[in-house]
């Protein structure tokens, strides 16, 4: 398929190699992370430099999933990342690696990247069905009293997504707001 | 048989979620026909398919199942029956809990923004049909990514019709990134600050049915700025437009635009008078 696979947790020597445009298969352990989970890590983090260790090293996914009566995982997709525009470049300061959204970002996240070594990734805002077969599992992780806001950990197989900003600079036109 | 409201609206909420209705299918696939980029037909189709495991495995088409917008298109002379807001309500309710949807509404909207799982309440609005024998009701359950990127403008009345073809089309444009392109825009022009976005918000009802000069225009207008599904490039950033036009004021010239993803979700459930008039409602 040409696509390029990544496993999280990755390092940023690998991050590093990821050019923008670049189709990548993402494996391993990722973690849901929308407005409201954003804006409580990143006043702990400004206040008290204290970011979650899981999330290091690791993949935020900007999603809001939604569950059958029985727990288990209906459908998953990406939204819009610009909303979380104002908390990223201090949580890839604390050691995420990727983040992946939809939509394009302002130029501070192209700075934020190229600085640490870190990447957005764009997967398929709107294919919700098909993109929640790419999800093995899901458990919630914390702030379970925001419901679908909440952070859960997914282990992802082969999830789809481009790369929208790499760690050199680079970007797609739809990844960065004009 | 008394037919039972609730049991009807519970299945059209559900229908709505899951089932991409036909003329949004038709618009993907003729987008596919004239696209020319390959990266992009083949983002198309992920779409298709998306649709399609959405109606085989009965989930959502989109993790957004959001608002549900109901319309309900009354007749003059037929009213609205007792325990009609409740059931509708228990019925949405329901219909999430039960089939995966995400609750997505919080309550109060500042402040503590409360997710208190209900999904609860339907953004009901009811329009005068005139003279009709039939009660139709319209449930449309929408996002917020497209939401977040609808717009009303309140335009010189002087404006000249290119620099509005124009305008609006660069302001689409400009939203559409921010959505999940490839969209589909709804858009009135005329009337006043809160008729527009209402009737902006009906007109996607005609999306992949009926088309018009001036929607062609646009939407060519859209399409050559290379955004394309997702973002990613590509001709299909608009899948359609279409444009409703009302009588609006000397001064005036609202043009408002409902934006919709290309999951322009809805079902549409129909009541010969008769029928409407022996529906059972609960009082709720």
């Amino acid at each position: 398929m040409g696509m390029k696979s990544i496993i999280f947790p990755s390092n940023r020597k690998i991050i590093g190699q990821l050019s923008a445009g670049e189709e990548v298969a993402i494996s391993g352990i990722i973690y849901t992370a929308r407005d409201e989970a954003h804006r409580r890590l990143f006043n702990t983090y400004i206040d008290c430099r204290k970011f979650p260790n899981y999330l290091k090293e690791s993949c935020i996914f900007y999603a809001g999933p939604a569950f059958y009566p029985d727990g288990s995982l209906s459908a998953i997709g990406p939204t819009t990342a610009a909303r979380m525009d104002e908390y990223a470049p201090s949580f890839y300061e604390a050691g995420v690696l990727a983040t992946i959204g939809k939509g394009p970002r302002d130029f501070s996240i192209v700075e934020a990247c190229k600085k640490t070594v870190s990447v957005y990734l764009i997967t398929y805002g709107g294919a919700a069905s098909y993109l929640t077969r790419f999800v093995k599992s899901i458990e919630l992780v914390d702030f379970d009293e925001l419901g679908p806001e909440a952070i859960y950990r997914l282990e992802v197989e082969d999830f789809p997504a481009v790369v929208g900003i790499d760690s050199r600079g680079n970007y797609l036109d739809g990844a960065v707001t004009r | 048989m008394v037919k039972n409201a609730y049991q009807i609206f519970k299945k059209e909420v559900i229908k709505a979620n899951t089932v991409l209705p036909q003329p949004v299918r038709n618009l993907l696939n003729r987008a596919i026909e004239e696209e020319d980029n390959k990266d992009a037909i083949k983002r198309l189709k992920i779409l298709i398919e998306n649709a399609l495991i959405a109606e085989e495995e009965k989930r959502p088409i989109c993790q957004d199942t959001g608002i549900v917008n109901v319309f309900v298109f009354l007749p003059e002379g037929v009213c609205l029956p007792e325990g009609f807001y409740g059931t509708l309500n228990m019925s949405i309710y329901d219909a999430y809990k039960e089939s995966g949807f995400r609750f997505s509404t919080v309550n109060p909207p500042i402040i503590d923004r409360r997710n208190d799982m209900t999904n609860k309440p339907a953004f009901l609005k009811i329009i005068d049909a005139g003279f009709s024998d039939v009660v139709r009701i319209v449930f449309m359950p929408k996002g917020a990514g497209s939401e977040n990127a609808s717009f009303i403008k309140m335009f010189k009345p002087t404006t000249s019709f290119d620099d509005l073809l124009e305008d609006l089309s660069k302001r689409i444009v400009e939203k559409a990134r921010f959505s999940c392109p490839p969209v589909i825009a709804g858009i009135s022009i005329g009337g006043t600050f809160d008729s527009a976005p209402l009737k902006a918000k009906l007109s996607l009802l005609e999306a992949g049915l009926y088309t018009s000069e001036i929607a062609k225009e646009i939407k060519e207008r859209i399409n050559k700025s290379g955004i394309g599904p997702f973002g990613l490039g590509g001709l299909t950033t608009a899948l359609d437009v279409t444009v409703n036009l009302e009588p609006t004021h000397i001064a005036s010239l609202p043009v408002a635009v409902s934006m919709s993803c290309h999951a322009l979700r809805y079902s549409i459930c129909e009541f010969k008078i008769n029928e409407w008039q022996d529906l059972k409602f609960e009082v709720f």
